[in-house]
């Protein structure tokens, strides 16, 4: 249950960490307390005749654990979630930096599900290893050698019972978990499937009723369900036999114990007050184990949520891109060069970009065609900055610029990429993106690319919220926010991914339109689906695994 | 609502009581032991001979070894419950969601909701185990306990009722409902903080080129912080009423304890008892403590529950009057057909009229929303129009019965669905009787067959949900093959051919090639251009009217829509094509 990243986490949390050790002795000692009283209380009203009002101290002892009691349990519940809290705050954080630092390239779309997974339920591990593991276990380090002592100070023969069955509870739920996992990995293909198949058939289920086959499934789901339970079943069997052992451990445990002190009783080598008190000691003694036992599958789903969330961290944070000094500002369009440009994502994979030489001169449009995977967005996400080239360089008016800095480097860039993010935030905000605009200036952008109409027929005009939980928005209306974000930002250099959403020639062609407009007076690369753009740009630079394969101006055959 | 989960429960009722009788079983060997091992510390303090021991003695090991065995079959029963509802659960659910149209069903699945359905049913089969169960044990235990102690003292009896009711009713009442807002607030706040990760994340290009990622950052601390303190608010109303319980539990066994010692000291009570009913009294309030663990569970079914019931309830099966088998040739007439979207009320098909009979090729084009798939999902009897008429060979299309419908209608919807089992089970859901080599004939007209002949476990490789074994446009395929197994004289395609290189689409959509055969009719929703020179009718459709129609060079000629379209597909790089892959 030991697991680094966890580890280390939790040590910055030292407070919490001491606050449940602090809760868990002071609950020992109402445990204690209320035995003790208990003993006492049934001592003396048995043995030594005391009335009611003669054993008072001990039932006002005993009212006073019960508070204590009470009060540790949930300031106990309250330190693990505060610690789980902590925690996931602290691993969130370090996963978004971690993000921030090795920049766009590293977050591929396809692998957006998964981190949105391990930001969110995936740290419900967490949620359990410091809410039902970390919190029991603080109750094994302090109460078991607690009691131990106690009863080792009464009677050696009690302790030793407790001594040797304690160990042997954490050995059998081994052996026995085991073996249920070699029984359930025997099964597990077969598991799987029983239980993946109802999804199976529902996703399909638009497929079974094209075919007219859907209502015959309810008989096949009915025999596979039915499968499924005995094949579960038969894992069970073993898997429940580890809380068998565990319960028969205890209950024996504590019969033997009781058998054990009774004859001692008998015998006269004890005192009916001490042995009553053993008695109520050892189901407590046993209690943590228990509770631990329970929650042993907590401990395993805490540290399999770190290690996922450790591997993401460890994977080469570099931070490719390096923060030029240089005190710099583009007020014209600029004019770039790619002298022997070489990239690579990884060193397991071909190279994205090997010796891309090319130049743009200043103003000028240029249209890059390529397959998918040929190398375009890596262009593009060079001159963005967010990646650094293994060797070569690019050079911004003559300026290395790997030398610019990083954040006056992007505000030159009107960016349109193919999928254009919309954030949670009304039209406005989306499209003026966190600078103030001057009145009329968000208006004039959207105007010019053509949103004004449709815009402006919205209930709330430009104040309507869209973004996740918001207004949703089509393809093409997605595209327009992000050109009309360009039109506001008005950079001298306009990067632009043209990929069409859908083959409707009205909106495309007047998407096309206001394009043409924002080309105007700007250096222009423009990754080119279309052979029109590519024939009215001033040149073509076609690419293809990487390399640039050939560059040129439009020539038709 | 509850109705249905009487029907559910119905059969599983022995199981669960079973389970419970378990579960009370291994409560009372708990109570058991602690009494029998206390009466025996009393007896033995007396110090008589040792065979008045004897009995008691038996008694603390059978109860010590009995509690544990309860408890297991008390486990074990109790999930077999769980899996027999799981069971009748998931055929209730099929039911409800199996009548439902195809296009609906496919924008379920294309919206993950089917993942979610499935993940609400997995937690409803916990209610015996985690519900039911502790209820009929912790009530069973009350009623029990209440009138063994009535047998001693009807104060004691009093103590232990006031107690439990408290603890096992009052409380987890207050707490939950306390706690209700803050589990509404919970699923809020949750929202929030997912769409401040959605933003971090997805939105991360965007970001750092505008330069927003501080304020993102912001905005997701905000909502972190938000999303901890709901889950903080929710949690109290738990954590609280566990508190609380305990205590009560402890007190309890207080006002007891002092009302047994004043038994003795009057003598009523022989003082060997005393230790046996106190601990009695306290092991009996183990029954209780799992209810505060159902008021979590409570939460999570009800969710599950209102999530669940906006499902329509399972259709009655309809009585169809009965045809006899159509006689060939096999017309299928669409008149005036038209469709709303039930929602907005706007028009998804407008009056659109066809007609296809053997060798009569027709295919449908239109900008994506136009109605195209509403359209193919119409003809194939799986939606009903809201105006218009569908007559196969003069009879109304929805008075066929359905088997004998299909088997007259050959379809593949765009998202053809292979399910996770063999290729030859997968085929053969077209026509269970067909033999190894029909199988074969058929994966050699879409020209598959060489390809699963590479396989090792050929026509019986299983087709895992990983993807594995086929690629794209090979399953692609094993759908068109699925369907000319089938050999059904109408053939409605949606997009057949989509993902699958340009040669072998042309392969498959060229003239009296195995799709476009004289001796059937085809309906064909299409975006490959190729392919509409072979067909005899060409539909335009936009915002669901026909637009125009006619042959290709007709529709070239009018230089509408279509003209249009067909511009903007040629304007497009075809990196498809020979050059840029010999370069590989």
């Amino acid at each position: 249950m030991f697991q680094a990243l966890l580890w280390q986490e939790l040590r910055s949390q030292a407070r919490l960490m001491a606050g449940l050790f602090v809760v868990s002795s002071f609950s020992c000692l109402c445990i204690i307390v209320q035995a003790y009283c208990f003993a006492a209380i049934v001592n003396g009203a048995f043995l030594s005749g005391l009335s009611l009002a003669g054993l008072t101290p001990f039932f006002a002892a005993m009212l006073a654990a019960a508070l204590g009691k009470a009060f540790t349990h949930r300031a106990n519940e309250e330190l693990g979630f505060r610690l789980a809290a902590a925690i996931k705050t602290s691993l969130r954080q370090k996963i978004l930096t971690h993000l921030f630092d090795a920049g766009p390239a590293a977050v591929p779309r396809h692998r957006t599900g998964e981190l949105l997974q391990l930001i969110g339920d995936g740290m419900d591990g967490i949620d359990d290893y410091c809410g039902k593991y970390l919190t029991q276990f603080s109750y094994i380090l302090v109460i078991p050698p607690v009691m131990l002592a106690i009863v080792f100070s009464i009677d050696y023969t009690a302790m030793a019972i407790l001594f040797v069955t304690a160990p042997l509870i954490p050995l059998f739920m081994i052996l026995i978990g085991r073996w249920a996992e070699q029984i359930q990995s025997r099964q597990w293909k077969l598991l799987r499937f029983l239980g993946g198949h109802f999804l199976d058939v529902l996703i399909g289920l638009s497929t079974l009723k094209a075919w007219g086959r859907s209502e015959e499934q309810a008989l096949v789901i009915a025999r596979l369900s039915d499968k499924l339970r005995s094949s579960s079943l038969s894992v069970l069997r073993v898997a429940f036999l580890s809380a068998l052992t565990l319960e028969l451990l205890t209950t024996l445990g504590t019969a033997v114990i009781a058998v054990t002190v009774g004859l001692k009783l008998l015998f006269g080598q004890l005192a009916f007050q001490q042995a009553l008190f053993i008695l109520l000691l050892a189901p407590e003694f046993y209690l943590p184990f228990r509770q631990l036992g329970a929650h042993y599958h907590a401990g395993l789903a805490g540290v399999d949520a770190a290690e996922r969330i450790d591997a993401l961290l460890v994977a080469a944070p570099d931070r490719t891109t390096v923060a030029g000094t240089k005190d710099w500002l583009l007020q014209k369009p600029p004019a770039i060069a790619f002298n022997n440009v070489s990239f690579s994502y990884s060193a397991d994979r071909p190279p994205a970009l090997r010796n891309i030489s090319f130049s743009v001169s200043a103003g000028e449009q240029v249209a890059l065609i390529g397959p998918s995977g040929s190398g375009k967005s890596t262009l593009f996400d060079l001159l963005l900055k967010f990646i650094h080239p293994d060797s070569g360089e690019i050079l911004i008016d003559g300026h290395s610029l790997s030398s610019l800095p990083t954040e006056q480097w992007r505000n030159c860039i009107a960016y349109v990429p193919q999928f254009p993010h919309l954030f949670q935030g009304t039209l406005r905000d989306n499209i003026s993106f966190g600078t103030i605009p001057s009145p009329g200036q968000v208006e004039l952008a959207a105007a010019r690319a053509g949103l004004e109409n449709w815009i402006e027929q919205l209930p709330a005009g430009y104040d309507t919220v869209i973004g996740e939980g918001g207004r949703g928005l089509s393809g093409g209306e997605a595209k327009r926010i992000a050109i009309a974000r360009a039109f506001f930002r008005d950079a001298p250099l306009l990067l632009l991914d043209e990929a069409m959403t859908a083959l409707d020639p009205r909106n495309e062609n007047a998407i096309q339109q206001v394009i043409r407009e924002l080309q105007k007076n700007r250096t222009v690369l423009v990754i080119a689906h279309r052979i029109s753009t590519a024939r009215s740009a001033d040149r073509i630079i076609a690419l293809h695994d990487g390399q640039l394969i050939e560059a040129g101006d439009f020539m038709p055959c | 609502m509850l109705a249905i989960f009487h029907t559910l429960l119905l059969p599983i009722w022995p199981v669960i009581f079973l389970s419970a009788a378990c579960s009370l079983a291994a409560i009372f060997a708990n109570v058991g032991l602690m009494a029998t091992s206390a009466y025996l510390l009393s007896l033995a303090a007396l110090q008589p001979p040792l065979a008045t021991l004897s009995t008691a003695i038996v008694g603390v090991r059978f109860f010590g070894l009995s509690r544990a065995i309860f408890r297991y079959l008390e486990r074990y029963t109790g999930h077999d419950a769980a899996l027999r509802l799981l069971s009748a659960l998931r055929v209730r659910f099929f039911r409800s969601l199996e009548p439902l149209p195809a296009t609906e069903l496919y924008k379920y699945a294309a919206a993950d909701l089917f993942s979610r359905m499935v993940a609400d049913v997995e937690t409803l089969k916990f209610l015996p185990v985690r519900l039911i169960i502790p209820l009929l044990a912790a009530l069973v235990s009350f009623i029990a306990i209440t009138v063994l102690s009535a047998v001693l003292h009807w104060q004691l009896s009093l103590i232990i009722f006031i107690g439990i009711l408290l603890m096992g009713v009052l409380v987890p009442w207050l707490f939950y409902r306390q706690g209700q807002g803050a589990w509404e607030s919970l699923a809020l706040r949750r929202a929030d903080f997912h769409a401040a990760v959605v933003e971090n994340v997805r939105g991360i290009r965007d970001a750092a080129v505008y330069d927003i990622s501080g304020l993102l950052r912001q905005r997701f601390v905000a909502a972190n912080a938000g999303l901890i303190r709901a889950a903080y608010a929710s949690q109290t109303a738990v954590a609280g009423c566990d508190a609380a319980g305990l205590f009560i539990a402890q007190a309890a066994l207080l006002g007891g304890l002092a009302l047994l010692v004043v038994l003795v000291d009057r003598g009523d009570l022989a003082g060997v008892y005393l230790a046996a009913w106190a601990l009695l009294v306290q092991s009996s309030f183990e029954a209780f403590f799992p209810l505060s663990a159902m008021l979590r569970f409570l939460e999570e079914i009800r969710a599950a529950v209102i999530r669940l019931m906006e499902l329509p309830p399972p259709r009655p099966i309809a009585a169809f009057a009965s045809t006899h088998p159509l006689p060939p040739p096999i017309q299928l007439l669409a008149t005036n057909i038209s469709c709303r979207y039930s929602a907005s009320g706007r028009l998804v098909l407008n009056q659109v009229s066809l007609q296809l009979h053997p060798g009569r090729h027709i295919a449908v084009v239109g900008p994506s929303g136009a109605g195209k798939s509403t359209l193919l999902s119409i003809l194939a009897g799986l939606q009903r129009p809201d105006e218009g008429l569908l007559r196969l060979n003069g009879h109304d299309l929805y008075q066929i019965e359905a088997s004998q419908r299909n088997s007259y209608l050959g379809l593949v919807l765009q998202h053809d669905h292979l399910f996770h089992a063999t290729i030859a089970d997968n085929l053969r859901l077209a026509r269970p009787s067909a033999t190894d080599g029909e199988l074969w004939q058929s994966l050699e007209q879409v020209f598959l067959a060489d390809a699963i002949r590479q396989l090792p476990q050929q026509l019986t490789t299983n087709l895992g949900s990983d993807g594995h074994g086929l690629s794209g446009g090979e399953r692609r395929r094993l759908s068109l093959a699925r369907l000319l197994l089938k050999d059904s004289p109408i053939l409605l395609l949606d997009e057949p051919t989509a993902g699958l290189d340009p040669l072998l689409s042309g392969r498959l959509l060229a003239k009296d090639g195995p799709l476009l055969r004289q001796d059937r009719a085809l309906l064909l929703v299409t975006h490959q251009w190729d392919a509409l020179a072979a067909m005899d009718e060409i539909l335009v459709l936009d915002c669901g009217s026909v637009v125009e129609r006619g042959s290709l060079p007709d529709l070239l000629n009018q230089r509408g829509l279509f003209h249009d379209m067909w511009n903007l597909q040629h304007d497009q790089f075809d990196f498809s094509a020979d050059i840029w892959q010999k370069t590989k």
